[in-house]
């Protein structure tokens, strides 16, 4: 960059659209730092932002703050996630922004009054790389954020300015929920791998597969699906019987005669379906509401998102899987009881590293192009694989809560890693395995 | 491919198994795995291309381990041997 970097602060206390607008036109800095009252500049914060943005040349720049100034209550932001920003305004209060970018978006919003940094934010369109999250500590917080009451419409202006169809809503919870509306009603095909399996939950026993495809069937809203069952030849003859008895207008069967390889069972269900959208889907699940589908879909139809996962609880209740997470060189799921919860992170969709296939949806198209899922990796991480793959070609993982369905995955599944299943993934997308974007351990100082 | 076993089940299959139509498209998938996964191990041994968030996250990271008490004691440890070897490769 040639131009020096001219960096002024500008405080929510003092300006409104109208003064920042005529400010915005007259000014000769480069970049506005947005500071949103009462929160304050940390020591050093100015240097730090002015060395980055002379590394970087971003367009958008945010970072991490302490409470009170103390280091015991620092909140930690995620990576760039333009979903999770319709949800949550992660930012924080310091905010700050080209200025040659903020003219070209038309500079500040009169309706946002009070909320300039959010507001702006969730108006980037431009690419992800080019807006910085600082992993230091810019701002200092009197007291731990609380969403603020222009939000949620903030969003419906942003929903409203990208033809996004959808509607903003209030959780149970407090937090804020988008709705996507699914456009077109596209075929989804449900492809379960199975060896038939049996095993009781609840105190009533029989096949899994069967209680995966009812829970399809019966209780999921969403009606245009076809599913696709991959079984294996010790499948039992019952358990087939039972799922044509479900439904054998809109089952297909696909044999599967070779050594188990949770990957080529996939991409076999995969040559077999015929829907625009594939959704894979473990035979030892359980339908928990009956418009996950519908939310998940909604979600797959956003551009630029690859995959879609959903919450998945153990029998007991306990979260299994809350999306992905990738670091020190290992890949596990984000749940209960290894992670604690940030505020709101496990009730609230957001992008993620990736998310298990036991439930996960993504568009045939997609599925081809990465060429579907890896069949070096029969047992496990075919999965981290697979949304890795996809992040390869510009395409994020997003988790949403608003897709629930038990996983009796205890029931079913040897959870033994072996050495070489780690190693292929490794050899891969070891610089990737190291630092997880989206997801910082909150226990860490 | 194996056939299937004898006692298997029965029922109407979506195509017959080892059709092959159905193996040249699982093989068309394969192959283009292993594309993929050259491209990605490929972009391991490239410099360039990093996020700059991610880039201050893993200079960040560094700094972390080079500051930890594990860190420091390894360095003091095998400070006398890395001083040795350099002065072996001068001679």
């Amino acid at each position: 960059m040639s131009a020096p970097i001219l960096i002024e602060t500008w405080s929510s206390d003092d300006e409104t659209a109208v003064s920042a607008n005529a400010r915005l036109a007259k000014t000769d800095a480069t970049h506005v730092l947005w500071l949103q009252s009462p929160a304050r500049l940390a020591p050093g914060a100015l240097a730090l932002l002015g060395s980055v943005i002379t590394r970087f040349d971003p367009d958008l720049l945010y970072g991490d703050s302490t409470v009170n100034a103390t280091d015991e209550v620092r909140v930690l932001r995620p990576a760039f996630s333009p979903l999770r920003l319709r949800e949550q305004n992660y930012l924080g209060p310091v905010v700050v922004m080209s200025v040659a970018w903020m003219r070209s978006v038309g500079g500040f919003d009169p309706a946002a009054d009070g909320i300039h940094g959010y507001d702006f934010a969730l108006r980037y369109d431009g690419a992800p790389e080019r807006v910085v999250r600082v992993p230091e500590v810019l701002s200092v917080l009197p007291a731990v954020e609380s969403p603020h009451s222009a939000e949620p419409d903030a969003v419906t202006r942003a929903l409203a300015a990208r033809a996004v169809r959808g509607s903003v809503e209030r959780r149970e919870d407090g937090s804020r929920r988008v709705r996507y509306d699914v456009i077109a009603e596209p075929l989804v095909s449900v492809i379960i791998p199975t060896r038939g399996s049996s095993a009781e939950v609840r105190g009533s026993g029989g096949p899994l597969v069967t209680r995966a495809v009812r829970g399809l069937v019966e209780s999921t809203s969403y009606p245009n699906i076809e599913i696709v069952i991959v079984a294996d030849d010790e499948t039992p003859q019952s358990a087939i019987d039972e799922v044509l008895a479900t439904d054998n207008h809109r089952v297909r069967l696909v044999r599967y005669s070779r050594p188990f390889n949770f990957s080529a069972k996939i991409n076999a269900g995969a040559i077999h379906a015929s829907g625009r959208y594939l959704l894979l889907l473990n035979d030892d699940v359980e339908v928990i509401e009956s418009d996950w589908l519908g939310a998940m879909l909604g979600l797959a139809q956003q551009p630029g998102v690859g995959v879609t996962g959903a919450l998945l609880f153990f029998e007991d209740g306990t979260v299994q899987h809350a999306g992905q997470l990738y670091q020190r060189s290992w890949a596990g799921h984000i749940g209960d009881p290894g992670h604690s919860n940030p505020p709101g992170s496990f009730g609230i969709t957001r992008e993620v590293s990736g998310v298990t296939a036991a439930c996960a949806l993504l568009s045939a198209d997609d599925f081809w192009r990465v060429g579907g899922m890896s069949p070096d990796l029969p047992g496990n991480f075919n999965d981290v694989d697979l949304c890795l793959k996809l992040g390869m070609l510009g395409r994020s993982a997003v988790f949403t809560p608003d897709a629930k369905l038990f996983h009796f995955e205890s029931k079913t599944r040897d959870a033994t890693v072996q050495p070489w299943e780690i190693q292929v993934l490794r050899e891969r997308w070891n610089t990737r395995l190291l630092l997880d974007p989206y997801w910082n351990d909150s226990a860490r100082p | 491919m194996t056939g299937p076993v004898p006692d298997s089940w029965h029922a109407e299959e979506a195509e017959e198994a080892g059709a092959p139509r159905a193996l040249g498209l699982e093989d068309q998938l394969a192959l283009l795995d292993r594309v993929r996964g050259l491209e990605a191990r490929l972009a391991e041994y490239s410099a360039g291309g990093r996020a700059p968030s991610n880039v201050l996250s893993a200079e960040q990271e560094v700094v972390r381990m080079q500051s930890s008490l594990a860190w420091r004691l390894g360095n003091a440890i095998t400070r006398p041997s890395r001083i040795v070897g350099r002065l072996r490769r001068r001679r």
